[in-house]
Parts: structure tokens; C-alpha cells; sequence
């Protein structure tokens, strides 16, 4: 069942919510906002990072988003607004009254900002604290060995080094240290302070942790009144 | 522990050296993916779980022991959401609680001879501490203090699931009489993951002070030599036992347990097998569906979570010391009666095999 909800529009006409299917953590959802007669008013995807739906083990909390709506924030506040699904058309929440939210906007006005509010790449490593299930899929289809270097080469850039690489296989093989425990170590090194490099995402087919999700299963054979009647 | 409050829960202090801490309260994630050992980040991990089911909100204290009274003690009130009840996690090498509340303990390195040593030291040191306990999780801890025999109540807390940390690591039976740390290099090297088994094993999971319970070793080794020179009698599993050393790899984990078999006297054949595996880490509950089970009373159970014992088709609590409190304890936390096997000590002279004449 997809979970989802309408938060807020903001001042500048962002429409902010969240939307994921706890089934297929894998899968980021295409979505649309209606309003009654079915105008669009925004759409996009549900991919964006937020704390406090990763402690609610949502999407390893990366399932909000933020839509540039059509329509200014005081016309959204006074319609009924609705969330679909845009692949399916599943109405996923109904907003009578879209509250509005006040923050603070600033125009990003150096490269350095556009990099750093570009929702595809990590701002902090605590930010996959919530992946730990995802990492924990990479381990089994992959491997152990493979996890720690696909984890030197995300986060420092290069192979592992046969020490580094023989104390954090006898660690975690131990349980003393998990994987995103491992991430956050290598992250917190003066090598990586020291030559800091942008993170990609979850979200982002550059993030080396995602593995291939299952194939669907296969429909369950069901009788039907007519059968059983047969 | 009464749910749906607050629950103050300390870990020993020298694990939170190396943390980053917000304050003197702070959160569960700050220690979740911190290095720590393994029998504490299970812990940590049965009583975050319990707690949720029980809906129970948990706040780590750091260094309880500064808040027994005045400014600091008003402060921690203040702070703790009414918290009546204070769970201490302990290594056995401290016990800090907070006077005025109901303080529960957790000793989580059961097995670990040097720790149930130091906790029993600690306990003829400061038996008083001990004394005042509201409750013992997946303790069987009994002392006397003075004229009266003192018992913490018994709170059994286990998982539903068995926690499944990286896949488990099976290695080879090898046996070279006089050359273990060999013998260990060589089974280490042949390590595999997810080695089928042929049939549902025997599976008898070790820690180091099941290894210094000399019967116990005796018969496991005589168990080990049948299934070695006729593996139809097979698989046994056996569990590698967590050493008390930071850097200890497999190899250590394998060289410790034959060295106990050395020391037990019966004759082994130089030979490798896997009929009779070592396995590192914990194996894969499909793996002991209908296995036996024969768990050391040395053995922390707690590590295995209930879809373990139901998978499995026998469990046998044994070993050669007093068994009537760890098998009430284990009794009561598994909810049915569990077979005891007690197994008593050989008397007359050990037999001395060509493996230890020097």
C-alpha cells in the first residue's frame, strides 16, 4: 500500500510532501498533484531526503518532494488538492486545505550553492543512516569484500588499502561495526576532510550501494466462484 | 520495566570514548552505528526492540554516576521525562546506577570467562549494589549477602527474529596435533559462505567459558572424533566461540576451540573434514530448521531469537556445573520446558595421547 501525504505549500508555490510504497523501497514514485477538475499543478518525483520520515523507516528517508506548483500558494491554499500516483492514477492522498508554510527563501547566487542545495548529492553521511537495509541487500547478493570496497571507492575514491581493508572485514565480520557504521568512519577520516567530494544519492544511478530489486512475483493462481463451483 | 514510559538506559563508559555525544542524554543513533563490541551491540539491539514493543521511550544516559544528587541529579530529572526506571548495561567490570530508581542490570558478555570473573569480583566487592536491583535481564545472578541468599528477579527479554549480522563463515574441522595456530590458518583459510548442509546439523554454539568447562569439552570432543571418522553421523556445527581480544580473526576463534580439544585428551585423527564444521558469525535460521541444538549453560541464548528455536527440532540445555538456574531462566524466557543434560565429570586419570607428549 502506498503511503503518502501532502504537507505544505510554501510561499515561493513549493508544494512539499512525501510519498513511498513500503513494498518497493526501491522504486521512487512519479507523482502529480490535481486539483478537483483535474488540472495538473505540479508533478515530480518523490526522492528527496528528510530526517524525520528516515526515523519513521520510511524509503530509508529519502521519499519527500518538493513540487514548483502552477498556480501561486493563497489559489492552492483555497481548492481541494490531490495527490495521484502519475503512472497509475491512484489517488494516494486529499488535501481540503493545503496549509501554507512560511519560510525563509534565499536564490542560490554562487555555484557553490546551487551544488550544495542539489538534492541528488548527500550533504552529510548521516544522511543514508536509513539505508541500512538497502546496504544490508548489496552484502548478500554481493558479498562482504565487495561491500567494503565498493564503500572505499564511494567515499574516498580509491581501492582499499589491504590493512584498512582486512580490520573493517574482521570488524564487521565480528558485528562490532555495521555498514553505514563503516561508511560514516571513512567519511569522518582526515583523508576524506581533507579532500572533501560530493556524495551521490540514493536517488542517483552513481550510488554504488543499489542493487538490482527483485523481479516481480509471479501472480498467485486463484480460483474463482465459478471454479470452485465447477 | 512498566511500558509506555520513559527508560533510562547507561552503557558502560569506556564504550563511549570515541562518540561524538550531543550531551549527557542523547539518542539511540548516536550509538547504532558506532564500533562496539558484538555482545553489546545485541543488546543494545534487544532492548531497542523490546522497548518499541512495549512502547517505552528510551533515553541513554552517559555516566549515570554523576547524577546521584543535587544540581546535577535536579537537571536529570528535569531532563528525563519522569523516568522511573534505569536500565545498566554492564561489562561486568562496573554496575553505575542512579539512587531513587528502579535499576534493572544487563549483563551482556555472558561466556566471556574475564568478564564473569571481573562481575563476580565485583559483586563480593560492592554486594549491596547488587542487592538493590529491581530486576536482571537474562540473568541468573545469586549471591549471598550476609545471612540472606540474594536473587534480582529474572526479566527475560528476547527477539522475535534472530538478528542476522553478515553472512556466516564456515571453515573446515582440521586437526594437526600440537600445531593448532596452524591448523587454524589452514581451516580459516578454506572459509566459504553458505555452505550447504546435507541434512539438518547438529549445531552447538561455543563462547570461552563453555570451552573452560572440561567435561562439556571432553564429550564434544568424543562427539567431534565419531562424526570425523564417520561423517554419516553428521554435520555438527560448531559455533566459534567470540574471544576477548579486538583483533582476533577466525583463525584465532578456530585455534582457541582446538586447543580446548587438545586439553581434553581424546585422540583425534589428523585429518580435515567438513563433516564436522566451525562456523564464525551466526548461521542462517534456514540453515537449523529441524537441526538438534545443545546450548551450554555459558551460552548467552539471547543471541538466538525465537524463529530459531521454533525452526529447530531439538534443544538441549547441558553442561557440567549447577544447571537449575539457567534452565529456569532459560525455561522461562523460552516458555516451555527445556531439556537438561547434565554431563559429570569422568573421574580417574586423564589418557595421554602421542598428541601431547612434547
Amino acid at each position: 500500500m502506498t503511503l503518502a501525504h501532502l504537507d505544505a505549500v510554501t510561499q515561493a508555490g513549493i508544494i512539499e510532501g512525501w510519498a513511498c510504497d513500503p513494498q518497493r523501497p526501491r522504486e521512487t514514485l512519479a507523482l502529480a498533484v490535481l486539483l478537483d477538475d483535474g488540472t495538473a499543478v505540479a508533478a515530480g518525483r518523490a526522492e528527496l531526503f528528510r530526517e524525520d520520515l528516515m526515523d519513521a523507516q520510511l524509503r530509508y528517508g529519502w521519499c519527500a518532494f518538493r513540487l514548483r506548483a502552477a498556480l501561486g500558494p493563497e489559489a492552492l491554499a483555497a481548492q481541494r488538492l490531490r495527490l495521484v500516483e502519475a503512472t497509475t492514477g491512484a489517488v494516494l492522498h486529499v488535501q481540503p486545505q493545503l496549509p501554507i508554510r512560511h519560510v525563509e527563501h534565499h536564490d542560490c547566487e554562487t555555484v557553490e550553492a546551487v551544488v550544495a542545495e542539489d538534492p541528488t548529492m548527500l550533504r552529510s553521511i548521516d544522511q543514508l543512516a536509513g539505508c541500512g537495509d538497502l546496504f544490508a541487500a548489496f552484502i548478500a547478493q554481493e558479498g562482504l569484500p565487495a561491500f567494503i570496497r565498493a564503500a572505499y571507492g564511494y567515499v574516498l575514491g580509491r581501492p582499499a588499502d589491504p590493512v584498512g581493508f582486512a580490520s573493517y572485514e574482521k570488524l564487521m565480520r565480528r558485528g562490532a561495526l555495521t555498514p553505514f557504521g563503516l561508511l560514516a568512519i571513512l567519511a569522518d577520516s582526515g583523508e576524506f576532510r581533507s579532500r572533501p567530494r560530493l556524495l551521490p544519492s540514493p536517488v542517483q544511478p552513481a550510488f554504488v550501494f543499489a542493487t538490482a530489486a527483485a523481479p516481480p512475483a509471479a501472480p498467485e493462481l486463484t480460483l474463482d466462484d465459478g471454479a470452485d463451483a465447477a | 520495566m512498566s511500558g509506555g514510559s520513559v527508560l533510562l538506559v547507561s552503557v558502560p563508559a569506556v564504550h563511549l570514548s570515541g562518540l561524538d555525544l550531543p550531551g549527557s542524554l542523547y539518542p539511540w543513533r548516536c550509538l547504532r552505528d558506532a564500533v562496539l563490541p558484538p555482545d553489546l551491540r545485541l543488546a543494545l539491539l534487544l532492548v531497542m526492540q523490546s522497548a518499541e514493543a512495549q512502547q517505552t521511550e528510551i533515553r541513554f544516559v552517559a555516566r549515570p554516576e554523576i547524577f546521584t544528587h543535587g544540581a546535577a541529579r535536579d537537571w536529570l530529572d528535569a531532563q528525563s521525562g519522569g523516568a522511573q526506571d534505569h536500565l545498566a548495561l554492564t561489562d561486568g567490570n562496573t554496575l553505575r546506577l542512579i539512587p531513587g530508581l528502579r535499576n534493572h542490570m544487563f549483563f551482556f558478555p555472558r561466556g566471556m570467562t574475564s568478564r564473569e570473573g571481573a562481575l563476580n569480583r565485583l559483586v563480593r566487592l560492592v554486594p549491596e549494589a547488587f542487592a538493590g536491583l529491581a530486576s536482571q535481564v537474562n540473568g541468573t545472578l545469586t549471591f549471598r549477602l550476609g545471612s540472606r541468599w540474594i536473587r534480582p528477579p529474572m526479566l527475560p527479554l528476547g527477539f522475535a527474529v534472530t538478528p542476522v549480522g553478515e553472512p556466516a563463515q564456515y571453515t573446515p574441522f582440521v586437526w594437526l596435533p600440537g600445531n593448532h595456530g596452524y591448523a587454524g590458518v589452514l581451516s580459516a583459510k578454506e572459509a566459504m559462505e553458505g555452505v550447504p548442509l546435507p541434512k539438518p546439523p547438529h549445531y552447538v554454539p561455543l563462547t570461552l567459558g563453555a570451552l573452560s568447562d572440561h567435561p562439556f569439552v571432553v564429550e564434544l570432543a568424543r562427539q567431534v572424533r565419531e562424526v570425523v571418522l564417520d561423517p554419516a553421523k553428521g554435520p555438527l556445527l560448531i559455533g566459534l566461540p567470540a574471544l576477548d581480544r579486538d583483533d582476533a580473526a577466525t583463525k584465532d576463534q578456530v585455534e582457541a576451540v582446538l586447543e580446548a580439544f587438545s586439553r581434553s585428551g581424546i585422540a583425534l585423527p589428523r585429518l580435515s573434514s567438513w563433516a564436522v564444521r566451525f562456523v564464525a558469525g551466526m548461521p542462517d535460521p534456514a540453515a537449523l530448521a529441524g537441526a538438534r541444538l545443545t546450548l551450554h549453560a555459558h551460552v548467552p541464548f539471547w543471541h538466538f531469537g525465537r524463529d530459531i528455536f521454533d525452526a529447530v527440532g531439538e534443544v538441549t540445555l547441558t553442561g557440567s556445573g549447577s544447571l537449575s538456574g539457567p534452565a529456569s531462566l532459560f525455561s522461562t524466557w523460552l516458555g516451555r520446558a527445556v531439556p537438561v543434560r547434565r554431563i559429570r565429570p569422568q573421574l580417574g586419570l586423564l589418557p595421554v595421547t602421542t598428541g601431547q607428549v612434547p
